[in-house]
């Protein structure tokens, strides 16, 4: 059944007619036109389609849009400042966490949560934290080392000390490439 | 999927009488994660889907030593997988709790939602099994309170009449000396579901290592998740050693009656669940000790 309902997505409210059966998924793609979240599998498996509900990540392909009414969501469109990408983004640009893309804003949105609750978080625990969202090009390997590039990066932040900058040279990624283990270290499951 | 009116009723009366005005033609709705799946299949396809998350009573999630702790039927699993109570009194539950799905999943589905779908696999089931975990029900008369073990009367069914719906889960409190542990086999690390699931329950009595009570719970091995009496009795008022051990897990595989299917052989589970039996005894004893 048709109804109107507004959305709160990235501060900002979308009045938008839906039906009952539209997930949030299609409501924040066809209705509010912002096509970050990504459609992989439909079935909660993938998490292309990870956004943020009150600060939580949550597959929106599992939502139903009328059910969103009264939350915050965040999209991948809400995280930069302007032109400023969030540190997340950059990393993953700088560091190569991505190739064809399809699973990027997901693994964001996901990595932005993660790093909300544990800002210093291990190789294990991103890997953890990020077993919901499935890559088909990378290997993980880069995503989780821009991950923990940007935990770097947002702790230098909240210290005052100046960015490390990496350029787009994973060969300057500094401390990263220390870690050799690729999270697979002695214990790690 | 087929659409249909969503509702959000506010209290547990407006949503009894939603379920008596519409009947078999409404659906309750909690994270979603089962019934969104099922009506994109057209597995379900419900005129009427009620949302339960806006009732107070539902998402109440409280600890009292003396009460146990409550589970509102919409408080989902992420909740209790971080809860400092559920860790230190629950650990079984916890860990269970954390097997479920992913981060995302965890953060919508509900125990409640996991013990209405019913599946043999139920990932919270075999824990508030051996809890002796209770379940509030609300309907046109009042409420109801039963045992978890009769909530599930088969597969994918449950003692819910269609104009009911599950309000919480109750669990006591443990015992003193009390410890819990949950083991679940699969075949990937996350994403998976169980082929088999064991949990235990124990309370020691205080000062020696004598087990005062055991309670052993199976799941994914039989049509609804099984306790295995035979094998508390073995291991009650007995100190732990390795001949009881072996003779409880040889009383809970006798009492699996597993299938096989495409994801494991019966012979394998049945092997799988005498092992884990014995390794969540021993981690439930273990930690029982430390208090
Ligand atoms: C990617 C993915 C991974 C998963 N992994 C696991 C796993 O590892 N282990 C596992 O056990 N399950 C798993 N599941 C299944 C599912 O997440 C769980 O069964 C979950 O607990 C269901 O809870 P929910 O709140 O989402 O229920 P919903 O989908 O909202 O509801 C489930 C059913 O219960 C009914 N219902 C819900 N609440 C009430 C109520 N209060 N009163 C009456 N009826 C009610 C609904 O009508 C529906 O029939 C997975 C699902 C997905 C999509
Ligand atoms: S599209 Fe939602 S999890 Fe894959
Ligand atoms: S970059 Fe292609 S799926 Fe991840």
């Amino acid at each position: 059944m048709r109804q109107l309902i507004e959305l709160n997505v990235n501060g900002e409210v979308y009045p938008i007619d839906v039906e009952g059966r539209t997930r949030l998924l299609d409501a924040l793609r066809d209705k509010c036109l912002l096509t970050g979240a990504k459609e992989g599998c439909s079935t909660g498996d993938c998490g292309a389609c990870t956004v943020l509900l009150d600060s939580m990540p949550v597959t929106s392909c599992l939502v139903l849009a009328a059910s969103a009414v009264g939350k915050q969501i965040t999209t991948i469109e809400g995280v930069a400042k302007g032109e400023a990408l969030h540190p997340v983004q950059r990393a993953f640009m700088d560091l190569g966490g991505l190739q064809c893309g399809i699973c990027t804003p997901g693994m964001i949105m996901t990595s932005i949560a993660l790093l909300e609750e544990n800002p210093n978080a291990t190789r294990d625990e991103i890997r953890y934290g990020l077993q919901g969202n499935l890559c088909r090009c990378t290997g993980y390997d880069k995503i989780v080392d821009a991950v923990q590039a940007a935990a770097h990066e947002m702790d230098g932040r909240r210290r005052g000390t100046p960015r490390v900058e990496t350029g787009g040279n994973p060969a300057m990624a500094g401390p990263l490439q220390a870690d050799t283990t690729g999270g697979r270290s002695p214990g790690a499951r | 999927m087929r659409d249909f009116e969503y509702l959000a009723p506010r209290s547990i009366g407006e949503a009894v009488a939603l379920l008596q005005q519409h009947g078999a033609k409404a659906r309750c709705l909690a994270g979603g994660t089962d019934l969104v799946l099922m009506m994109t299949d057209k597995i379900a396809t419900p005129a009427y889907v009620i949302d339960i998350k806006h009732i107070p009573e539902l998402n109440v999630f409280e600890w009292d030593p003396t009460g146990g702790l409550t589970i509102g039927a919409a408080v989902p699993f992420r909740i209790l997988e971080r809860s400092d109570v559920v860790q230190r009194h629950y650990p079984g539950m916890a860990e269970s709790a954390g097997e479920v799905g992913s981060w995302q999943i965890r953060n919508l589905a509900t125990p409640g939602g996991n013990l209405c779908t019913a599946s043999p696999s139920a990932e919270i089931a075999p824990i508030l099994w051996a809890l002796d975990a209770q379940v509030t029900i609300a309907g046109p008369n009042g409420s109801r309170r039963i045992p978890v073990q009769q909530f599930v009367t088969g597969v994918r069914r449950t003692a819910l009449e269609p104009e009911e719906l599950l309000v919480d889960i109750r669990v006591p409190p443990p015992g003193e000396r009390a410890g819990s542990h949950y083991i679940k086999l699969k075949e990937r690390q996350k994403m998976d579901i169980a082929f088999v699931g064991v949990a235990a329950a124990v309370e020691l009595e205080p000062g020696d290592g004598v087990i005062r009570e055991a309670k052993i719970a199976l799941g994914a091995v039989a049509p609804t998740p099984i306790r295995v009496p035979k094998a508390e009795a073995t291991l009650r008022g007995q100190r732990l050693t390795d001949e009881r051990l072996e003779e409880a897990g040889r009383e809970a595989a006798d009492a699996a009656k597993p299938i096989t299917d495409v994801r494991a052989s019966a012979e394998y589970r049945k092997e799988m669940v005498h092992v884990l039996t014995k390794r969540a005894i021993r981690q439930a004893v273990a930690i029982a000790t430390q208090h």
